[in-house]
């Protein structure tokens, strides 16, 4: 038997491609809603508020410091117990978003904490309103320096979605493992699947470079 | 549920919980030392040592950690490297986190003042005396709380071992939740055991590291 | 002729004292003309333990160019900000052409103003900060845009406009579609007069403003300054270290020491003869630093 057999390669990759596709998609989906939920977390923390913050701030702290996995099986497992049956794909990007949802915030918030606090006294000497002065005045300088803060998440994210195969959701690692068991052979799907991995990470860091440089120079922050 | 269901299922979770923290912890010494190496050749001035510092640390941080986990578990056999779970959880776990550590230590170290190299130029240390006199010891003070971070991280992805068939803390509640069908109980038992671990064992333990560090002459230096 | 003349007077000493909210039948037409823009009665203000301001009165007059000079840390900028808003007041009121800042009276009790209040008194205030405070992801245009069309709700072609005609004024219409960090010092300082202009604010108020300016830089901001004491009508407060500027600006002199005002008067009596012992030292430290 030899160490490394091309065909295998080329009889795995229906395999990952299916499973990159799902990958991707939840990816995608999940980083959609950390990136909403982050900064819905990170405005209710700023909240006037002691007791609201304070409970933000826990429950982040809280989903932080809890396995992704666990999480997931909370969700998924929990539901049904009491008649409430969510499924795996639903369960799945809702949880990774929410999870990485805390992270972003934390970037987020650290993003805001940095904006000058001239730019409200500002505001405030102009008289702008609350909402005016987060939208148009504190975001728009808060958000492009976070941009590869965010964009480390992105990637880490999408590296941990093999998490996934544990609701039997066919992810790419999944589909390697499964070719890898129906063919008794693990080698090349295996590793073909870390290689997506590698090649996916270093692309998505490029993007996120970029839409930060870009960010950057459309808002003449420096 | 039955009494001899809910005690066997309780000594199951506390055993996971042991599972847990002894993999948290050898993984975490893996990483530490790992780390350092990898951290120290990545800011060496010889070329090969440093590209060979790079490729490690964008092998480890770019494939995922679960791959590298199966690639240790599925592929190594076939080459008749036969590891058992616990050292692949350990070593798999240990190195994976080592990568992101490396980029921490070469981060503080470039973040340690540049008047620190020029003044140990000037009184002509040698490069290693420098590194272990002068640099490190800032440099380590400046790691501590990122490095606290990232061993909650680690001792969070210990839960992935569930998937090489180690019945650790995530693994244990799963099964005793699927024995006795009452998951809310056992999952959120166990989602409250990870985050007691992490904020009363962890994250205290970083800090009072933080505090050792912090005194004597490394506080007059960096403050 | 000597009756409503003394009536007019009872009226102005009575006004501001709180007692006066519950009668609603004092007639209030007269006051506006006398009455000054600008009033804080026994203001106080601490952080934590320690005092900044002490039972601080100041009277500003319709039009009035005050100038504060004074040590740092003797709560000189802390009058600017209270009247700005940004700092809470612990006890006294500020009065704005009539009314209290930062409280209502509610059934004969003062409590704590809504924002909607607090917004509508703040819009006759205008404010230019020692570090500018510019928005440094909109041009200078944008800049004295965005207040006039968000806020009050401006066409934006009419915003733009004024905007124009603002930065014009302060000689910057060449520069209308520069971001901050294209700007120097004193262009960015010009632009922010500009902005706080653009809300037609009756009382503007000046923080240090040339205190971050490199020298050469100082005189094209003060002549901006000038120009506006002089061609429009506008109560101006300035924090400021140019006794010069002062001596030939103002229409009077604050001196401020440890939270209080321990001498003030027309500036060539306070700068040229001063009569406290505190003013006198500072003055000549400050002529030693300069000279």
């Amino acid at each position: 038997m030899s160490i490394w057999d091309w065909s295998y390669v080329w009889e795995a990759l229906p395999y990952l491609y299916r499973g990159a596709i799902v990958t991707v998609q939840a990816t995608l989906l999940g980083f959609a809603i950390a990136l909403v939920l982050g900064l819905v977390f990170a405005l209710i923390r700023q909240s006037p508020n002691r007791y609201v913050s304070i409970a933000v701030t826990e429950i982040v702290e809280f989903i932080r410091s809890t396995p992704l996995l666990l999480q997931v099986f909370f969700v998924y497992f929990v539901g049904p117990q009491f008649g409430i049956v969510i499924p795996a794909w639903t369960a799945g990007i809702g949880v990774l978003g929410i999870h990485y949802a805390a992270y972003c915030s934390e970037v987020y918030r650290a993003g805001i904490l940095a904006v000058e606090e001239g730019q409200w006294e500002a505001c405030t000497a102009l008289n702008l309103s609350r909402q005016r002065t987060w939208r148009a005045i504190i975001l728009p300088q808060a958000i492009p320096p976070i941009v590869p803060g965010l964009g480390n998440y992105f990637v880490g994210m999408f590296k941990e979605t093999p998490i996934l195969a544990a609701i039997a959701i066919l992810e790419m690692l999944q589909q390697a493992k499964n070719f890898g068991a129906e063919h008794y052979r693990y080698t090349e799907a295996i590793i073909m699947a870390g290689f997506f991995f590698l090649v996916f990470s270093l692309v998505a860091s490029a993007i996120v470079q970029s839409v930060s440089l870009w960010l950057n120079r459309r808002y003449h922050l420096q | 549920m039955n009494e001899f269901a809910l005690g066997f299922s309780v000594a199951a979770l506390v055993k996971g919980a042991l599972t847990t923290l002894v993999v948290t912890f050898g993984a975490s010494v893996v990483s530490i030392v790992l780390g350092l190496i990898a951290g120290l050749l990545r800011v060496s001035p010889l070329w090969p040592l440093r590209w060979f510092a790079v490729g490690y640390i964008e092998f480890f941080r770019g494939t995922s950690l679960l791959v590298q986990v199966y690639l240790l578990f599925f592929v190594l056999p076939i080459f008749g490297v036969a590891l058992a779970p616990w050292t692949v959880a350990i070593f798999g776990i240990g190195m994976n986190v080592s990568a992101y550590g490396a980029e921490l230590v070469r981060a503080a170290i470039q973040a340690v003042d540049r008047g620190q190299y020029e003044a140990s130029i000037a009184l002509n240390f040698r490069r290693l005396t420098m590194m272990r006199r002068i640099v490190l010891p800032q440099a380590v003070r400046i790691m501590l709380p990122p490095w606290g971070n990232l061993l909650i991280e680690l001792f969070k992805s210990t839960s992935l071992i569930f998937f090489i068939t180690i019945t650790e803390l995530t693994a244990a509640s799963k099964l005793a939740a699927d024995a006795t069908g009452n998951y809310l109980l056992f999952f959120a038992v166990a989602l409250f055991g990870y985050y007691v671990i992490a904020r009363a064992l962890i994250t205290p333990f970083v800090r009072w590291l933080e505090r050792r560090l912090s005194s004597g002459f490394v506080r007059q230096v960096l403050s | 002729m000597n009756e409503p003349r003394i009536r007019f007077e009872n009226i102005a000493k009575r006004y501001g004292a709180l007692t006066v909210l519950d009668n609603p039948d004092i007639p209030c037409n007269g006051k506006v003309m006398n009455e000054p823009i600008v009033r804080f009665e026994n203001v106080t203000k601490r952080y934590g333990a320690l005092t900044v301001l002490n039972e601080l009165n100041l009277s500003i007059a319709r039009n009035e160019k005050v100038c504060i000079i004074g040590p740092s840390g003797s709560g000189k900028t802390t009058v600017l900000r209270m009247l700005m808003t940004l700092e809470r007041i612990n006890g006294g009121v500020i009065w704005v052409d009539g009314e209290p800042l930062t409280h209502v009276q509610k059934r004969g009790q003062m409590v704590l103003a809504s924002d909607r209040h607090l917004r509508r008194v703040r819009g006759k205030i205008g404010m230019v900060f020692q570090h500018f405070n510019l928005f440094p992801h909109m041009t200078a245009l944008q800049n004295c845009m965005e207040a006039p069309v968000s806020v009050l709700g401006l066409p934006k072609k009419d915003a733009e406009a004024r905007a124009a005609e603002l930065l014009e004024m302060v000689g910057l219409s060449g520069k209308k579609n520069h971001f901050p960090i294209q700007l120097s010092g004193g262009q960015k300082q010009r632009v922010a007069i500009a902005r706080a202009l653009a809300m037609r604010p009756k009382v503007m108020l000046f923080d240090e403003v040339t205190s971050a300016l490199d020298p050469e830089l100082i005189g094209e901001v003060l002549s901006v300054i000038r120009k506006l004491g002089a061609e429009h009508d506008l109560t101006m407060l300035m924090v400021t270290h140019q006794m010069g500027f002062a001596k030939e600006f103002s229409d009077r002199v604050c001196f401020f020491y440890d939270g209080k005002i321990i001498e003030q008067g027309p500036p060539d009596q306070l700068l040229g003869n001063p009569q406290n012992e505190r003013t006198r030292q500072f003055l000549s430290a400050v002529l030693e630093a300069n000279s």
